[in-house]
């Protein structure tokens, strides 16, 4: 990020020095590029922070709770890249983590294959069910949009109860997964393969948004008319954007099977679809560290009330999340952290 | 007589009975500037929808640079280097205008999949090249000032020269701007035609609708005179500007 600068330009900074006018341009590329570690040094030290977390001696329940937040942060940012970026409203994030959960344990159950190799081809599972789901909304958009997404986690949820190699509407219980040949019931392995994961899907996305690709995205969710008018082929964008959300959805599903150990068709359920939802809401569409902090906020709150007579009323406590968010914080909490930011930062310049 | 640029000929659209557009046939020569002009309702905006991709043509063909493209979608008349500014103005409202200008240099980037999401050196050097041309553009349209701003905080006249900056940064072979100055105050318009004169030494080929008269003829080469979606002159903006009928579309009956 880059704040607009106030210092006068030296004139070999100048890109135009051929015109006669006597202002020098108060924008130049050289001083909008700036030095790579200002952009990389704290998601760098935060991304170092998060891998070390465990080794400052945390009980079993604890480490449980870590992977499960690194699960969700997945699906949380899965839908991040979906609607804030794409500008696609869905409702179908637990249809692609769905997937993902029962695509991964016939992989490496059933089949007993490595999650080495599982996990890239639950992700292009994924993918190709994106792919379904943008044919099937072609031509849809906002709400109705929105519905058709909601529809492909009950044909999913469906599907699987009819199934009996998928363990029908029981499920399966009871995996013996390997990731790299380490048997993949240690919490904090699936802790650090989902901080791997979600690493890895932050790094593509915050390229993205600097890129081609990302403007592309942007201009369709901006303005379609005025993306096509630059050359943005935006049905197409949008295929990209289902299928890569897709991908990233069944990543945190095929290891929320080796988390919980036990996988039944409530996988595909509309209560996982709206906690990322209020996640993706109360942390901002738009900002990823705020989808972040929700995640791992809410996530913590869920499992802190758990077992308590509050659990229940989880679902009604979300809402009213929303709500006050939305009255109070339109921006969510990533807009209320950049707007703190600027203005401390505009502190500092002036000083 | 060479080839002009964009050739069109008997463009029609019609809305249920009413026929907006009615067999109109244009021709802007490679480098000229091309005035669009007729009264309220006379198809202007229509006419340009239709030889951009935005709407739909029921009759007629479009050839440009040499090669018909009628009826093909705006997204790919904008890869063959037609860009165009809207009347009711079709910004990216969320975001800078740095960001807005960036957008237009998407057909000029060859960098392609692994490159966008890893964010290769290949990618940082087309980016900066990009970003290069982007502030000269902002630079001559006098925006490199508000480049971080939002472009919901700028002003109207503002406003619209960052869509015609975006449309520049497509590096277009015909530029189309839909009443570029209605709106603009003095200064703007000023500013705008000194730009559209720099584009035009520049070689540019522009078409452009405008009510500004006094803008229309001190820029275009030629003019086409619409009125009631079919054409009524087409010419050196001198000439035209004196044809009986054309005073008799624009000021009535009685004036003529």
């Amino acid at each position: 990020m880059s704040t607009p600068s106030t210092t006068p330009a030296s004139p070999d900074t100048r890109l135009d020095a051929t015109t006669d006018d006597p202002q020098p341009p108060s924008f130049t590329a050289e001083r909008h590029l700036a030095p790579k570690w200002a952009r990389w040094g704290l998601p760098v030290v935060l991304a170092v922070a998060a891998v070390a977390l465990p080794f400052v001696g945390i009980d079993s329940a604890q480490q449980f709770l870590l992977a499960y937040m690194a699960i969700i942060a997945l699906l949380a940012i899965s839908l991040h890249f979906l609607m804030g970026i794409a500008g696609l409203f869905s409702l179908g994030q637990a249809g692609f983590f769905g997937v993902g959960a029962y695509v991964g344990v016939v992989l490496m159950d059933k089949l007993g294959w490595d999650g080495a190799i599982a996990l890239p081809l639950v992700a292009v599972a994924g993918a190709l069910v994106g792919l379904l789901m943008a044919v099937a909304t072609l031509r849809a958009s906002d709400l109705y949009l929105a519905l058709t997404t909601l529809a492909f986690g009950f044909v999913g949820e469906n599907v699987v109860r009819n199934i009996d190699y998928l363990g029908g509407a029981q499920g399966l219980a009871g995996f013996d997964l390997y990731f790299f040949g380490l048997t993949l019931d240690d919490p904090l392995l699936i802790y650090w393969i989902g901080l791997g994961c979600l690493i890895v899907f932050m790094v593509m996305i915050t390229s993205m948004r600097r890129s081609r690709l990302g403007r592309a995205l942007m201009a369709g969710r901006e303005g379609p008319i005025a993306a096509r008018s630059i050359g943005v082929d935006t049905g197409r964008y949008r295929f990209l954007a289902f299928g890569l959300s897709g991908a990233f959805a069944a990543v945190a599903g095929s290891l929320y099977t080796a988390y919980a150990y036990v996988l039944d068709p409530s996988v595909f359920g509309l209560g996982l679809t709206t906690t990322v939802l209020t996640i993706a809401i109360v942390g901002g569409l738009r900002s990823m560290p705020g989808v972040l902090v929700a995640a791992v906020a809410l996530t913590w709150f869920r499992s802190a009330v758990d077992g308590e007579a509050i659990s229940e009323y989880v679902l009604l406590f979300y809402a009213a999340l929303v709500v006050l968010t939305l009255l109070f914080l339109p921006q969510g909490i990533g807009g209320a952290m950049s707007t703190s930011f600027r203005r401390l930062a505009n502190r500092k310049g002036r000083s | 007589m060479t080839e002009p640029l964009l050739r069109a000929r008997g463009l029609t659209r019609r809305f249920g009975g009413l026929v907006a557009v009615d067999s109109v046939s244009v021709d802007v020569a490679e480098g000229e500037v091309h005035g669009l002009i007729g009264p309220n309702g006379a198809g202007k905006t229509t006419l340009v929808n239709m030889l951009t991709g935005v709407d739909r043509i029921d009759d007629g063909t479009v050839h440009f640079a040499g090669e018909e493209t009628t009826g093909l979608p705006s997204h790919k008349l904008a890869a063959r280097g037609i860009a165009r500014s809207f009347q009711t103005s079709q910004l990216f409202e969320d975001e800078d205008v740095l960001a807005n200008v960036m957008a237009g240099r998407h057909r000029h980037l060859r960098y392609r999949f692994p490159h966008d999401v890893l964010y290769t050196p290949r990618t940082a050097r087309e980016e900066r090249a990009s970003l290069v041309r982007c502030a000269e553009l902002l630079a001559m349209l006098r925006l490199d000032d508000v480049a971080h701003r939002h472009v919901g905080e700028l002003s109207y006249g503002r406003r619209r020269l960052v869509e015609i900056a975006r449309a520049l940064a497509t590096e277009p072979r015909l530029l189309v701007l839909d009443e570029p100055a209605a709106g603009l105050s003095g200064v703007d318009v000023d500013l705008l035609e000194g730009v559209l004169r720099d584009l035009s030494a520049a070689a540019y080929t522009i078409l452009i609708i405008e009510h500004n008269i006094g803008l229309v003829m001190g820029i275009c080469d030629r003019v086409t005179v619409l009125a009631e979606g079919a054409v009524l002159a087409q010419g050196p903006p001198a000439e035209v500007r004196v044809m009986p009928e054309v005073i008799t579309a624009y000021l009535g009956r009685s004036a003529a």
